[in-house]
């Protein structure tokens, strides 16, 4: 097919009605700017809900626990932790897949009483290696999509406060304000900061450590914010009198490979025949909270964009359909020439591609445009799942804008097709007439 | 049919549905067209010439009758094949020219060779620059249709008509919108055509005038030839 010309023809044909090409052109730029922002802002929202949940409350991108060890490990931890000959299972499955590994962190997590003089509270204790609780911090993911968890973190880290506390704990934000702590851990007097930890054994005894509130932190997440206590592995181990950990936690370099690295890993653990299993953060008996907010901001987006599309696509089809009617004639003389209906047809849908091509790169540089205004503006918004105000960024990836140009050029060259569909296939003789 | 005839039909009827009213356009008529004639179809306004000019085109189907065009009964033919016999043995001249605005003379008289892809570009294009030259408008090939005036618009409807090579050109009143200077050149170069390419013409018009000027002339009155 000589296609050349009809493409010339198709774009020739924007020119014919400058005001209404304007204006459907319009009709398409809004639409993409809007869905540009919404889709922008979900993303930023997004990655505040995963980076902290990820690296600030040490689930990692997969999370490997003795099968059962998820659901009954609080229950039951001595039946339930991992011992040292399956972490060095874990760390022999590893091997093959090593390129898609960042880190790993081994955790001991646990229930226990946390007081402060007279006062005590229940607390969740994660103990962590303090180079992996250091690796978390400061990672450069949770610097760059999470600075407002960033900046709740206070005190130095585990490795520097070590050297001089060998007992150092780090408590939560809600923590903290529980124990009443009116200002920042460096300036409280050593006394406020002398804890005591309490906690049932492996075995089954009670047990007590000393230790010495040295950071802060959020967990991001409302549910834990009241409860975590972070604090190095040794000491949670001490506490435990075990030699054992809950779970360990992989952190890939792609968020991509989670997929593949879950796969692999249960491969692995089903062929070295040792009793453990690996989740993703999305499991939701992990990520729950991060599933709950972006299953809400998924439902929300789509029916906003379904919104939007429907809203443009109306304005396309009212548009078109005035041009497809003022276009009977030249119809009628292109079918009369030996164009096929199905030929007419793909001349203005050409033109619709053209359109809507034309407006979406237009749309393209206006939402580029705004993200930045919008995103260097500071405006912070409060995102269920997340214990603090998210500051508002749109995110715009290049797959983003290929997609939603894609969508808006078939958005415009169905509607423009479904139209001339009937008109083509009139009597070319009443065609010609109008 | 002899074996010169290109187009027949045969008790060929038309209505069309004014309202609830049903209205003849054409009753049975029975024609013959020859390979090479130059025929005018004289009539008034409502007489039915465009009409049978539409079903000789095959833009429009009859509601009785036969037409058999260079051997094939249209009747039988797909919208598909239809489209393909117009673009390859028909040329339409309309009385409004009916060009393509946003293209120019030589785009529009091009567009008909869109629809034979064996033909490469260099061969459309010389095929553009022999019409536009048959039709002795080459100086204005790179103008917008609303650059050209009446008769100029005309030549490039023709030159589209032509570009094709076809066996029949149908002319529904090319010089009604023209002036009578301009119209008679439109003739004599439609008849020059005629005799130079041995190009079938069939056009209807009104106007009496022209009678004298081509070979055979039919008057249609009230949907019946005469």
């Amino acid at each position: 097919m000589n296609s050349r010309l009809d493409w010339i023809l198709a774009l020739r044909n924007l020119k014919r009605n400058p005001r209404r090409t304007i204006s459907t052109g319009l009709a398409i730029v809004i639409a993409y700017v809007g869905l540009t922002l919404l889709t922008g802002h979900i993303f930023n929202i997004e990655y505040a809900a995963k980076i902290p949940l990820i690296y600030g409350n040490g689930t990692g991108h997969v999370s490997i626990y003795k099968k059962g060890g998820l659901d009954n490990y609080e229950l039951q931890p001595a039946l339930y932790h991992m011992t040292g000959t399956e972490l060095e299972a874990i760390a022999k499955s590893l091997e093959p897949i090593a390129s898609q590994i960042e880190t790993t962190g081994t955790y001991l997590s646990t229930q226990a009483l946390l007081s402060v003089g007279s006062r005590s509270i229940p607390v969740f204790i994660r103990g962590v290696q303090p180079e992996v609780d250091d690796f978390s911090r400061n990672h450069p993911r949770v610097q760059k999509h999470a600075p407002e968890f960033v900046a709740l973190q206070s005190g130095q880290s585990f490795s520097k406060s070590s050297k001089e506390t060998i007992d150092a704990i780090s408590v939560s934000q809600g923590v903290s304000e529980i124990l009443g702590y009116k200002s920042e851990i460096s300036a409280l007097a050593a006394a406020d900061k002398q804890v005591v930890l309490a906690g049932r054994t492996f075995d089954g005894d009670l047990n007590a450590i000393n230790g010495t509130v040295a950071l802060k932190h959020s967990t991001g997440t409302p549910i834990l914010e009241d409860s975590s206590v972070i604090a190095p592995i040794e000491i949670v181990r001490e506490l435990l009198q075990t030699q054992g950990a809950s779970h360990q936690v992989l952190f890939l370099k792609n968020d991509d490979d989670i997929g593949r690295v879950v796969d692999h890993m249960r491969t692995e653990f089903k062929n070295r025949g040792v009793d453990l299993e690996a989740y993703p953060f999305t499991d939701d008996r992990i990520g729950l909270f991060y599933n709950g907010t972006m299953s809400f901001l998924y439902a929300m987006g789509s029916f906003f964009a379904l919104l939007i599309f429907g809203a443009s696509g109306l304005i396309i089809v009212n548009s078109m359909t005035i041009s497809i009617l003022e276009r009977a004639k030249e119809m009628g003389t292109l079918r009369a020439i030996g164009f096929p209906p199905d030929r007419v047809k793909s001349l203005f849908v050409k033109e619709a591609c053209w359109l809507a091509l034309g407006a979406s790169l237009l749309g393209l540089l206006v939402s580029e445009i705004l993200a930045v205004i919008i995103s260097s503006a500071g405006w912070t918004v409060e995102s269920a799942g997340t214990t603090y105000s998210v500051l508002i960024k749109i995110l715009t990836k290049p797959w983003m804008h290929a997609g939603l140009t894609l969508t808006m050029i078939v958005i415009a060259a169905v509607c423009s097709g479904w139209l001339v569909k009937r008109k083509v296939k009139e009597r070319i003789a009443l065609l010609l007439l109008e | 049919m002899t074996s010169q005839t290109l187009v027949s039909l045969k008790g060929v009827e038309k209505r069309y549905l004014l309202g609830e009213v049903e209205v003849p356009a054409l009753k049975s008529i029975d024609l013959e067209i020859a390979l090479g004639e130059f025929t005018a179809l004289i009539g008034v306004s409502g007489s039915g010439k465009s009409t049978l000019l539409n079903l000789i085109g095959s833009i429009d189907v009859p509601d009785k009758g036969k037409i058999v065009f260079d051997g094939q009964d249209i009747s039988a033919l797909s919208e598909v094949e239809l489209s393909h016999l117009r673009n390859r043995k028909i040329g339409f001249i309309f009385q409004s020219f009916n060009l393509i605005p946003v293209l120019t003379a030589a785009e529009n008289i091009e567009l008909p060779l869109l629809m034979q892809p064996e033909l490469s570009p260099a061969e459309r294009s010389e095929r553009v620059q022999t019409a536009l030259q048959d039709v002795g408008i080459l100086d204005h090939q790179n103008h917008l249709p609303d650059r050209l005036s009446g008769g100029q618009r005309q030549r490039v409807a023709i030159a589209r008509a032509l570009v094709t090579r076809p066996k029949l050109i149908l002319a529904d009143e090319p010089t009604a919108n023209l002036d009578s200077k301009t119209a008679h050149k439109i003739i004599d170069l439609l008849l020059d055509l005629n005799r130079k390419k041995n190009v079938t013409f069939f056009f209807c018009s009104h106007d009496e005038k022209l009678i004298g000027r081509v070979g055979r002339v039919l008057h249609i009155s009230d949907g019946m030839i005469s």
